[in-house]
C-alpha cells in the first residue's frame, strides 16, 4: 500500500467515526425528545455520509434512515433507506447483511404505508419478515408491528390484532425493550378504537405508564399515547377527559415537533370532532381547516386522508 | 477530584465503542418506532 493509499484509508476511517458520533448524538437527542437538536446532528451526518467509501456507506445510511424516521422526518428517512437498499441487496447474503436489509425494508414499508402506498408497503414488510431469524425477537417484533399497522390501515383488523399480539408475546417472553412493548399496547389501543371494541383505554393507559416511566411525561412519544387515549375516550362519549388528553398531547407536539407537524393535525381532527359534537361549529371548522392545511403540506393533495378531510371542510363551510 | 474526572473521561471513552457496536445492530431495530394514529370517522360530520 502506497503512503497516499494509506492516508486515504485513514481519512476514510476518521470520517466514519465522525459520522457515527453524529448519529449517536442524534439518537441520544431523539431518545430524550430533543428533536430540534437531534435534527441538527442528523443533518450533519447526512451532509458527510456521501463522502464515505461506497462499501462502508450502506451501514451508515441504515442508521441515518432510522434516526430520520425516529425524528418523524419520513421523506428523509425514505431517501436514505432507498440509497441503502440497493448496495445491501447486491451484497452477499449473510446474517449481518440480512439484519440491516430487514431494518431498511421496515423503514421503507412504514413510510410507504404512511403515504398510502399499501401494496409497496406490504411487499417491503413481507420481504423483511422473511429475512429475520426466529431468534431475533426484537427485530421480529418490529416487523410484526409494522405489518399490524398496515393491516389496520387497510381494514384487515383481525390480521392486525394477530400481528400486534404476536409482537407483544415475543417481547414479553424474550425480554424486549419496554418502549417496544409500549408501541404494541399503543397500537392495540388504536385498533380497539378503529373497531369500536373495548380495551382501548386500558392499553393506552398502560402505554402511557411505561413510556412516562422511561422517557418522562413531556416526551412526544408519551404525547402520542395521550392522543390515542383521547381518541378512545372521545369515542366512548367522555368528552371532557378526551379534550384534556388531546390538548395535553397537542401542546407537547407543537412545542417539540412544530406547529405544522402531522401529529398536530391528527390532534386537531380529534378535537374538531369533539367541538362539532358539542355544538361549537366555528371552532370545529377552524381546527378542521388547520388540520387540512398541515396534511396537504405533509401528505400531498392526492392522499386519501387529505381527500376525506377536504370533503369535511367543504361540507362544514358550506353548511355554516 | 482530578482522578474522578479522569476516570469519568476513561469510562466515556470506553463506552463509545460499545455504543457504536450496539447502535449498528439490534439497537437499530429497537429504535424504529412503529405506531398508528387514531381519528374519528369523518363521514359522521
Amino acid at each position: 500500500m502506497t503512503p497516499t493509499e494509506r492516508f486515504t484509508r485513514l481519512a476514510g476511517y476518521r470520517r466514519i467515526r465522525t459520522i457515527r458520533r453524529y448519529l449517536l448524538r442524534g439518537t441520544y437527542c431523539c431518545g430524550r425528545g430533543w428533536y430540534a437538536e437531534g435534527e441538527r446532528w442528523a443533518r450533519r451526518a447526512d451532509e458527510t455520509v456521501h463522502r464515505v467509501d461506497p462499501a462502508d456507506r450502506a451501514a451508515l445510511l441504515v442508521e441515518l434512515a432510522t434516526l430520520w424516521h425516529g425524528l418523524t422526518r419520513y421523506a428523509r428517512a425514505y431517501r436514505c433507506a432507498r440509497q441503502a437498499v440497493e448496495p445491501l441487496t447486491r451484497a452477499p447474503a449473510e446474517p449481518r447483511r440480512d439484519r440491516s436489509l430487514a431494518d431498511v425494508l421496515v423503514l421503507l414499508g412504514d413510510v410507504a404505508r404512511r403515504a398510502a402506498r399499501y401494496a409497496e408497503a406490504g411487499s417491503h414488510l413481507h420481504e423483511a419478515l422473511a429475512l429475520v431469524e426466529e431468534t431475533d425477537h426484537v427485530r421480529r417484533a418490529t416487523v410484526l408491528l409494522a405489518l399490524g399497522v398496515l393491516g389496520k390501515d387497510t381494514g384487515r383488523h383481525e390480521e392486525a390484532e394477530a400481528r400486534y399480539r404476536q409482537a407483544l408475546s415475543h417481547l414479553e417472553r424474550h425480554g424486549g425493550s419496554p418502549l417496544m412493548e409500549a408501541d404494541a399496547l399503543h397500537n392495540l389501543a388504536g385498533l380497539a378504537h378503529a373497531r369500536g371494541a373495548p380495551g382501548g383505554e386500558e392499553h393506552a393507559r398502560a402505554a402511557i405508564e411505561i413510556r412516562s416511566r422511561t422517557l418522562g411525561p413531556a416526551h412526544p412519544q408519551v404525547a402520542g399515547d395521550l392522543a390515542v387515549l383521547g381518541a378512545v375516550l372521545a369515542a366512548e362519549g367522555r368528552h371532557a377527559e378526551a379534550e384534556d388528553a388531546l390538548n395535553r398531547a397537542l401542546d407537547v407536539f407543537r412545542d417539540r415537533l412544530g406547529a405544522d407537524h402531522y401529529e398536530v393535525a391528527v390532534c386537531q381532527v380529534n378535537l374538531a370532532r369533539l367541538d362539532a359534537l358539542q355544538g361549537r361549529a366555528g371552532e370545529a371548522e377552524r381546527r378542521y381547516r388547520e388540520a387540512l392545511s398541515i396534511k396537504r403540506l405533509v401528505l400531498g393533495d392526492d392522499h386519501p386522508e387529505v381527500e376525506r378531510l377536504a370533503a369535511v371542510v367543504g361540507a362544514t363551510s358550506g353548511g355554516s | 477530584m482530578r482522578v474522578m474526572r479522569r476516570l469519568g473521561t476513561m469510562a466515556a471513552a470506553l463506552a463509545v465503542p460499545f455504543l457504536v457496536v450496539l447502535m449498528s445492530d439490534t439497537a437499530t431495530a429497537e429504535a424504529i418506532r412503529i405506531a398508528n394514529h387514531c381519528e374519528p370517522p369523518l363521514d359522521a360530520d
